[in-house]
């Protein structure tokens, strides 16, 4: 097996054909939504970044993960794409009409540009299937 | 100070092992500090450790096992020196070479009371055919698990007892040396077998 050569400062060599892309918003929504709404968008977030990858072509969904954190709680989801599922789990609150989110996607075999893209393109639909304000829109 | 390392390919599991683990441990009486580098750039898997009352260190900018060796360095002095943990579990990123890692902390014991713990790599069963299927990705998840002094064979829940058997076959190949646990945070499967292995090794080469 080769051993890769690992230079200070630069990129291991083993890191090859993996990429990623973060995004963080703030939404609010115009009428109240529940702690269970809220786990469902959790999950239908990763799920819709995880399909958006594989319809790109991504050869593994290697980690789909957002974060939600509104004033009475916090809620976390991931998935690795495919049959594995979608997990979603956390603290419930009590209803809220704001919160954060954060969407982390980590993709292996889709150019950083593709990852970048359907992970946007997941969030405006899910922005639009929940009828949410994105307050400060901020990517990474 | 013991440092142990939880690692292995992204969506292993490796989050929700530790916040377990550390629940069990910290209920023996052990003060644990949690070191999390994640791969993106606006963090994750630390935020949701913090939610769960534990005590953790964010390493972001890059992969420690390379690009921020130096932070890792920096932050584990600082821990030494500040909260002074018993144990120091390090969540690399997913897509990290543990051993680049363990020699940083190797590196560290020459001037810091510190001593390297087991290196726990995860391989995610319900993947296992997939991860070892592509040349690139077939290589990182090789060198994790060629690294490991135990692998845990997680997610053992979502698959078949036969499942497990081929994946333990697969990861044998790569590593003749290491331990293999079958671990479930949703059954608890492996976890009293991991505590009591964090808590009983000292010093591993």
């Amino acid at each position: 097996m080769k051993i890769p050569v690992i230079f200070p400062g630069q990129e291991n060599p083993a890191h090859q054909d993996i990429h990623s892309y973060s995004a963080e918003r703030f939404f609010s929504s115009a009428g109240d939504l529940m702690p269970a709404e809220l786990r469902t968008l959790a999950g239908d977030t990763v799920r819709a970044v995880a399909m958006g990858c594989e319809t790109a072509g991504a050869k593994d969904v290697s980690h789909v993960k957002a974060y939600i954190e509104y004033a009475s709680g916090f809620l976390h989801a991931d998935t690795v794409g495919g049959s594995g599922g979608v997990t979603v789990a956390g603290r419930d609150g009590k209803k809220a009409k704001r919160f954060r989110l954060v969407i982390n996607a980590v993709i292996y075999g889709l150019p950083e540009a593709s990852v970048r893209m359907a992970t946007e393109e997941a969030l405006e639909t899910v922005k639009v299937q929940y009828g949410l304000i994105q307050e400060l829109p901020s990517g990474k | 100070m013991k440092i142990v390392q939880i690692a292995g390919y992204l969506g292993s599991g490796k989050t929700t092992l530790i916040i377990a683990l550390s629940k069990k441990l910290a209920g023996l009486g052990m003060k644990i500090a949690i070191l999390v580098n994640d791969v993106g750039a606006v963090p994750v898997d630390g935020t949701v450790m913090q939610e769960y009352g534990l005590t953790v260190k964010d390493i972001g900018g890059g992969c420690i096992c390379c690009q921020v060796a130096g932070s890792l360095m920096k932050t584990l002095e600082t821990l030494a020196t500040t909260i002074g943990p018993d144990l120091v579990i390090i969540e690399p990123t997913g897509i990290a070479v543990p051993d680049a890692i363990s020699q940083t902390v190797r590196l560290m014991a020459r001037k810091l009371p510190v001593e390297m713990g087991h290196t726990i790599v995860l391989f995610d069963t319900s993947r296992a055919a997939k991860l070892l299927t592509y040349d690139t990705l077939k290589r990182l998840v090789s060198l994790q698990i060629r690294d490991a002094t135990i692998i845990g064979l997680s997610k053992s829940d979502l698959v078949t007892v036969k499942e497990v058997e081929e994946a333990s076959k697969s990861v044998r190949e790569i590593n003749q040396k290491a331990e293999i646990v079958r671990i479930s945070t949703v059954t608890g499967e492996g976890l009293s077998s991991l505590v009591g292995r964090i808590q009983g090794v000292h010093a591993m080469s």
